[in-house]
């Protein structure tokens, strides 16, 4: 036997595999203390499973029925409870299901502009204005201002109500703002009954178009000849970005003006012996480049012949009056033009649309008046098939109050025929 | 290593008595020539597998396996002398309470996790060979053990205890550690009844548990002991 081991207790020696010394009657190897481990009672892992259960339900319970927050950060947000669900969306225009979160304007330098901000709702599945319904469950709403509240000029906006003129809008707000505003961010918040919030956004990165402003002190203006050189050099020296105002004095320009290249705004003035600043001549408008040409404040006087304006530009035309002419003011090409506040009388055509713009603009006639005109608006061409509104309008004693060739749709239910 | 220990046996042990003997060996009471320890000496024929892992362990409810040799189907093994009384001799006194049943028949799943945990099976659970020492039931003679073959479809060999003895010991099955289960079923009836659950099965909860530890279809028993711990 090979003694390869020596007792711990005694000495004495022992095989290699010896677990025990018969010498001293001890136990020579390691033992290890082996006890069944302790498992809970069924009973306990039961109730302990239960309560598990219970409670991952009651967490449930209370994260599915806990006031929830809706935030995307967009403009528009999809709310659902117990009735279905609904498409929230704020527009500044009048698309009930177009969302606009964010926004780019351009506003002239020195002015201001105002815009209203739209909440629509609408049900997602039939598509169905669903305004009254969910405004019953809303406790409140408030709009606030995240951007644009603390610059040199800050944007103003008026809390939140249904309006009369915007029927399909569930709400809205009035925001205000000049070229000095910046960029702006609101938030609207809704908080509904059962304690849930939405909130929705919109953004609008505003810009600033420069402009230039002609005053007749400091620049010559009052020949047309004069005035067609400020023009012309107007043209060749001013990139049409930059919008021009030539404010003119009140005098009578004889002679044609021709308005050619970029755009600029044209506004006119009334003397102290109210003397209004007058043209007997034909303007010829064709400026394609720029912005929409204004036009304010000006008389345009003819003898019976001729046109008064002729405008393959866009024009926009407010408080003018034009008189005693074959056709008042001829638009063509192209172009789109609107006439506000303004007098049309004894012509032979007041106002004769014949234009195929794709470029369409306002179409909102309102406040006019036609009078002793034999044909006071004569529609031949009119771009899209959008109605016109002669809202306030008033048509006295033309030979023919509209001559609609083209059969173009008129709204005239606010109209005045005299 | 058995020649050596035979020797050593003879030089530094005296028997004090046989205890018992059977064909297949004898168990006698020996104590050391030098220290006066009393130790428990068994020759068997068989596999002597379990108590030589049972070397490096110790249970309360187990006795400690000093030596375990084997040579050519003869083993010997020297383990601790439990001092106290079988439930066998108390049983012809008087039989025992639900909650002494009950704290036995844990203490006996304690000392069968032990030899089950090594994939052992005692197979041989009966009155017999259980010394309560004090408050401690220890479970003794492991000569019927073997080691359990998950693939083995039938015991080889019959051993066990008739009446304790589970079904599948008969050839029904291969017996596994629920084989035992079965006899701490009967064991515990015959503790709280002095019969055979066959013959009377023990009222109440703890007849549920028999019932259930003595079902014929191993599947059907508790599936290992500690489930019959928990149920107790």
């Amino acid at each position: 036997m090979n003694q390869q081991k020596i007792c711990p207790h005694c000495g004495a020696q022992l095989p290699d595999m010896a677990s025990f010394c018969p010498h001293c009657a001890q136990s020579v190897t390691q033992r290890r203390e082996f006890r069944p481990p302790r498992r809970l009672p069924r009973r306990v892992l039961r109730g302990a499973l239960l309560v598990l259960v219970l409670g991952t339900l009651a967490l449930s319970a209370y994260l599915y029925t806990r006031p929830k927050v809706y935030d995307n950060g967009a403009a528009e947000v999809i709310y659902t409870d117990g009735d279905g669900s609904y498409q929230l969306l704020l527009n500044y225009f009048g698309d009930r299901f177009q969302p606009m979160t964010d926004y780019s304007e351009e506003l002239e330098e020195g002015t201001t502009s105002n815009k209203p901000s739209r909440l629509f709702i609408n049900h997602v599945d039939t598509g169905v204005n669903a305004k009254e319904a969910f405004l019953r469950k809303v406790e409140a709403i408030t709009v606030e201002l995240l951007r644009g509240g603390d610059s040199p000029e800050p944007w103003q906006y008026t809390q939140p109500q249904a309006s009369d003129y915007d029927l399909e809008a569930a709400s809205r707000s009035i925001l205000t703002y000049t070229d000095r505003s910046g960029d702006m961010e609101l938030r609207w918040n809704i908080r509904m009954q059962n304690g849930d919030t939405i909130r929705l956004y919109q953004r609008m990165a505003l810009g600033v178009v420069p402009t230039r402003h002609f005053y007749p002190e400091d620049v010559p203006m009052d020949t047309m000849d004069a005035l067609q050189a400020l023009v012309d050099q107007v043209n060749e020296t001013i990139t049409s970005d930059i919008i021009v105002y030539i404010h003119l004095p009140a005098v009578t320009y004889e002679g044609s003006l021709l308005l050619e290249q970029r755009s600029m705004n044209l506004i006119g003035s009334e003397g102290p012996d109210g003397v209004r600043t007058t043209f007997t001549g034909t303007l010829q408008a064709t400026a394609q480049n720029g912005y929409i040409c204004q036009f304010q404040n000006l008389c345009f006087t003819g003898d019976g012949e001729g046109v008064g304006v002729s405008a393959s530009a866009r024009i926009n035309f407010n408080h003018c009056q034009f008189t005693g002419w074959r056709t008042g003011v001829l638009c063509y090409g192209s172009s789109w033009v609107n006439i506000k506040d303004s007098v049309f009388e004894d012509n032979t055509v007041g106002f004769h649309f014949n234009s195929t713009s794709d470029n369409r603009n306002d179409h909102m006639y309102s406040g006019n008046l036609f009078q002793r005109n034999d044909t006071a608006v004569l529609l031949e061409s009119v771009p899209g098939d959008q109605a016109l509104y002669f809202e306030g309008t008033r048509f006295s004693r033309n030979g023919a109050d509209i001559d609609n060739r083209c059969g173009h749709e008129v709204s005239i239910a606010a109209a005045i025929f005299e | 290593m058995y020649s050596w220990l035979s020797e050593q046996l003879r030089t530094e042990f005296e028997v004090v008595r046989l205890l018992k003997e059977r064909p297949r060996g004898s168990v006698r009471l020996i104590r050391h020539n030098a220290g006066g320890n009393q130790f428990i000496l068994r020759h068997f024929q068989g596999n002597g597998e379990v108590y030589r892992r049972l070397l490096s362990c110790s249970c309360r409810h187990l006795p400690l396996v000093y030596e375990a040799a084997e040579q050519d189907g003869e083993n010997i093994v020297i383990e601790e002398f439990v001092q106290g009384d079988t439930l066998d001799f108390l049983l012809k006194e008087a039989l025992f309470s639900p909650q002494e049943t009950k704290q036995t028949i844990k203490q006996l799943c304690q000392g069968l996790w032990v030899l089950h945990s090594m994939a052992a099976v005692h197979r041989d659970i009966k009155p017999e060979n259980v010394i309560l020492r004090g408050s401690d039931a220890v479970l003794i003679d492991f000569d019927a053990a073997r080691l359990h073959k998950p693939q083995a479809e039938a015991d080889t060999q019959i051993l066990g205890t008739t009446g304790f003895a589970a079904p599948e010991q008969y050839g029904l099955g291969q017996s596994d550690t629920r084989t035992d289960i079965y006899s701490l079923g009967v064991l515990m009836n015959v503790m709280l009844t002095g019969q055979h659950p066959s013959k009377k099965l023990a009222e109440g909860r703890l007849g549920r548990i028999i019932q259930r530890c003595t079902q014929i279809n191993p599947a059907k028993r508790y599936k290992n002991v500690l489930h019959l711990m928990e149920a107790l």
